[in-house]
């Protein structure tokens, strides 16, 4: 009986140590909303929820679920008043691509990682640039996307940082990730 | 040997451990798709949707921006410190200068109306303004747009022009409860119809997602120079007339665009102009 409601415990508490990724992930969710304005620069979009949903799909692919990860695309296409399921579509795709290359990014050393997310964040504004410019039906300037792009880059490492604490405080995995 | 090789490779490939998280994808991959596909043949297929999404995450959205808002004053408070005796010397030689326009002003409002009042002129009515605080931008770095929090509960509607403390910066084109979205000057889907002060000239104001708009359909006579004030037209009856928008500023390759009054990069508080809009399309205002 002890050692039901022991374990009970231990799940909720498991249970609560989990949310917290995904608490934090809303948190980077409204971040995306706002834009950063920056010397020289302007108001610059970094991808601050890209950052989480990439790390987890490295290091805990089993926090970003497919749905979830639909689901938080969804919520900024709903919010940002454009074009809905780019997104959504961003968001499902970096999961299925890194979750497929994480064993292969887990063996590398950081700079490896953060320069793998450069690459990605680039090669994601590129999608973005080009479904932006097929929704409007017209070559959009590829300005932004760079920018937005270089900021995400450059935000990595403090969000990894923060991300890596938050890690540490989540209750070890009890069966392995696929 | 060989053949045992295989056969693993094929039971891995059939398993439910590798397609699980495989098929869940690619099925969100397709949802996500379809979507775009809906979404993109007509802005307002998902307009509903996104106005309930607005009106559920305002509130905390404003929670999150408020702290936000105050940070980056803050920082551009303690960096702007080094100007501060400049800007006094420039806002007091300003404000000379604006007491002589107001008395001025007192002066040509007084004869005005006066004149009016002999012609039998019939005014416009009153404006009324509605303020409301902005609570998230678009997030989008090709998406020119600002959340407010007020809705048509507040007496905003679609079509309301929005102003900042000194000028035109947008107009409303989705209205929720208690959330509204605003397409700004700037956004690329931008198109107002204005006048060129001091010409008379009409021209659509259009966005392109950067700084300054540029002005189209100006008459092929028109003399563009830098400074000429731009003013809301009031055609098409969306916007009322005589709202000041920017000056006419002059590009290195010899064309023109127009610098804003207003900047929508650090508004907090914007005002949107109620004038009689509501009334007319009452709740159908909204989306």
């Amino acid at each position: 009986m002890l050692h039901t409601s022991e374990s009970n415990f231990t799940n909720i508490t498991d249970m609560l140590r989990l949310s917290l990724a995904h608490i934090f992930l809303f948190v980077l969710l409204v971040l995306n909303m706002m834009a950063l304005p920056l010397p020289f620069l302007g108001d610059v979009n970094p991808a601050w929820a890209l950052i989480a949903i990439f790390y987890w799909s490295v290091y805990r692919p089993t926090l970003v679920p497919p749905a979830l990860c639909f689901g938080a695309g969804l919520a900024i296409d709903l919010l940002s008043g454009g074009v809905v399921g780019m997104n959504a579509f961003i968001f499902v795709i970096v999961q299925m691509l890194v979750r497929s290359q994480r064993r292969f990014l887990m063996g590398q050393p950081y700079m490896m990682t953060w320069l793998v997310f450069g690459l990605m964040v680039l090669s994601i504004g590129v999608v973005q640039w080009g479904m932006q410019s097929l929704v409007q039906a017209q070559l959009l300037s590829v300005l932004p996307i760079l920018i937005s792009a270089l900021a995400s880059f450059f935000i990595f490492p403090y969000i990894s940082l923060l991300l890596n604490g938050l890690h540490r405080l989540l209750p070890v995995a009890r069966t392995p990730y696929s | 040997m060989k053949f045992r090789t295989r056969s693993k490779t094929l039971a891995k490939l059939i398993g439910p451990q590798y397609w699980g998280a495989k098929l869940s994808s690619l099925f969100f991959l397709l949802a996500a798709l379809s979507l775009f596909v809906f979404s993109s043949l007509s802005s307002g297929n998902m307009g509903a949707l996104r106005i309930y999404t607005t009106d559920f995450f305002a509130p905390v959205l404003s929670v999150f921006t408020a702290p936000m808002q105050d940070a980056v004053a803050t920082v551009e408070s303690v960096t702007g410190l080094a100007d501060v005796k400049a800007e006094i010397a420039a806002l007091k030689d300003e404000n000379v200068k604006l007491r002589r326009w107001y008395q001025q002003a007192m002066i040509l409002d007084a004869e005005n109306k006066e004149l009016q009042k002999l012609l039998n002129f019939k005014t416009e009515a009153g404006l009324h303004y509605v303020t409301a605080r902005v609570i998230a931008d678009s997030g989008n770095a090709y998406l020119k747009s600002l959340l407010v929090k007020a809705g048509y509960e507040d007496g905003v509607f679609k079509g309301q022009a929005v102003l900042g403390g000194e000028g035109l910066v947008g107009r409303v084109v989705e209205t929720g409860k208690s959330s509204a979205r605003i397409l700004l000057l700037t956004d690329v889907n931008s198109r107002v119809p204005v006048v060129v002060g001091g010409t008379n000239a009409r021209a659509i104001l259009s966005g392109n997602n950067e700084g300054a708009p540029t002005l189209e359909h100006l008459p092929l006579d028109t003399e563009l120079k830098a400074g000429l004030r731009i003013i809301t037209s009031g055609h098409g009856g969306v916007l009322p007339y005589g709202l000041p928008v920017g000056e006419v500023i002059a590009h290195d390759d010899g064309t023109f665009g127009v610098r804003m009054y207003e900047s929508a990069d650090r508004l907090t508080h914007v005002r949107v102009l109620d004038n009689g809009q509501a009334e007319q399309f009452g709740a159908a205002g909204a989306l």
